[in-house]
């Protein structure tokens, strides 16, 4: 890991506090996910209506109440993912989790909190997410609010022994 | 008319006891050494008459000189002026007879003193030329003990006396006892023992309960004992296939909870990362990366603060413990 200038991985991160980088990253992926599925199911909505009813909705108007649709299906996104099994499929990919503060698993009243408020940080100047660098829990304004924490999930020391086998041996390796 | 033999006085039948315990010693001491054939012998026993007779006719003269002196006495004593004169000696004799018994006293007590080691040495002497194989080989030793009553001389026996006196560590010591192992013919001594009349008489619970078990196990050195076997020659010496062949295999997987096995050993979240194949190997790949990337910029916040995230918490206290 050298090359990367990232510290050497703990035999098992399960349960640590996540850091700002793999979070930013499900998040990002997780808007893109949501961003795409909405714009397929608008255009099909879209596709379906014209074909058949002979409506055209026009998606691409700049009509606000689409803004709003799609920040309803964020919303319906991340609490559903959240209170099904405290990740959403960003965070499974990244190996993440979001519990409550004391490390239980989240409910439903939480989840739905924790997706509510999860754009303040950003409405605020991204000054919400500073908590995630600098704070001793690493924790966000949303997690602060609804009292939640994101931490790792999967297994680093497996990961490391796959890794292991499924790297080819070279001769220069050997020697 | 019958002879009457007069009966000696008692000073003249001491003397001749005297002189005939003097010749027999005499004879037992010279025995061999002058044979009646020879004519030493012959001297002696002439010379032996010749005193025996001598002192006879002493004797006789002797008693019929007291006999005579008493009664020639006893007729005086009646005349006046000779008792007087009798009594007159005897009061001047009574120093003397004073003097006499102090003298036999004291030299009574001198000789007993002394008569202890003169008896040791007369009976050395004696032993010396008594010819003790002799009267041994002469001693009916079974006519000796038919006469003793072995019953009464045991009762009269203070064997807790004696043990007490006895050393008995000494008397250890001085048993050569290996000498006594050699000679025991251990083959007859184990035939002649009742093996199972011994088991039938040992209390085998009592001497189980005097057993300090855990005082024994704690004298054995398990390691070396361990150290002992051969591990590999039992192994070897174990038929596997009979051992397995005894296995109901049926009946162990149905006493195998599948459910808990699952539970406890996360099966099925290994059997999905093992059949993941090259797509878990790039979110592996994925995953790395971003943890160490995390832990590129916790590292340099660290540096910004390190006094709060010095000792900051790894996880929520549920998931990860404090010393982690």
């Amino acid at each position: 890991m050298k090359a990367s200038g990232t510290a050497p991985v703990s035999p098992s991160l399960i349960g640590h506090y996540a850091g700002a980088v793999t979070r930013l990253v499900a998040l990002a992926l997780d808007l893109a996910i949501t961003v795409v599925i909405f714009n397929l199911a608008v255009s099909a909505t879209d596709w379906l209506l014209a074909r058949f009813v002979g409506v055209d909705v026009n998606p691409s108007g700049g009509n606000p109440a689409w803004f709003l649709l799609l920040l309803v299906w964020q919303f319906v996104y991340f609490a559903y993912c959240w209170t099904l099994s405290g990740k959403t499929p960003a965070m499974a990919l990244l190996g993440l989790r979001v519990v409550r503060g004391d490390g239980s698993d989240l409910d439903r009243r939480r989840a739905a909190l924790r997706a509510l408020t999860l754009p303040l940080g950003a409405l605020i100047f991204g000054l919400g997410y500073i908590g995630i660098i600098f704070g001793r829990r690493r924790r966000a304004l949303h997690d602060v609010i609804a009292d939640t924490a994101v931490v790792y999930d999967f297994d680093a020391r497996a990961a490391r022994l796959r890794f292991l086998t499924r790297r080819p041996v070279h001769t220069d390796d050997r020697s | 008319m019958s002879d009457v033999v007069p009966t000696p006085p008692e000073w003249r039948r001491q003397v001749e006891q005297g002189t005939a315990l003097a010749i027999g010693v005499g004879a037992a001491a010279t025995a061999g050494a002058f044979p009646s054939e020879s004519s030493a012998g012959a001297v002696a026993d002439v010379v032996l008459g010749l005193a025996v007779e001598g002192q006879r006719r002493a004797l006789d003269a002797a008693e019929t000189a007291l006999s005579v002196g008493g009664a020639v006495a006893r007729a005086g004593l009646r005349i006046g002026p000779v008792r007087a004169l009798a009594d007159r000696a005897s009061r001047s004799a009574l120093p003397a007879r004073a003097h006499g018994r102090a003298v036999r006293e004291i030299s009574g007590r001198v000789t007993r003193d002394a008569l202890p080691r003169y008896a040791s040495k007369a009976t050395e002497a004696v032993l010396d030329v008594v010819p003790v194989d002799t009267v041994v080989a002469g001693v009916d030793v079974g006519a000796l003990l038919d006469r003793i009553d072995i019953t009464a001389l045991l009762d009269r026996i203070d064997v807790g006396r004696i043990v007490e006196r006895v050393d008995v560590g000494a008397l250890v010591d001085r048993v050569d006892v290996a000498r006594i192992i050699d000679r025991v013919d251990v083959g007859a001594l184990l035939a002649r023992v009742d093996v199972q009349e011994i088991i039938d008489r040992v209390d085998v619970e009592a001497l189980l309960t005097r057993i300090d078990v855990g005082a024994i196990v704690d004298r054995v050195d398990v390691a070396t004992i361990i150290d002992r076997v051969d591990v590999q020659a039992i192994i070897d010496r174990v038929d596997i296939d009979a051992v397995v062949g005894k296995v109901d295999v049926e009946a162990l997987v149905d006493r195998v909870d599948v459910d808990a096995l699952v539970e406890r050993t996360d099966l099925g979240r290994i059997v999905a990362q093992s059949t993941g194949g090259v797509a878990s190997g790039a979110v592996d790949l994925v995953r790395r990366q971003g943890v160490g990337l995390d832990s590129f910029v916790a590292r340099w916040a660290g540096r910004l603060r390190p006094r709060a995230l010095a000792d900051a918490p790894k996880g929520p206290p549920l998931l990860v413990a404090e010393d982690s």
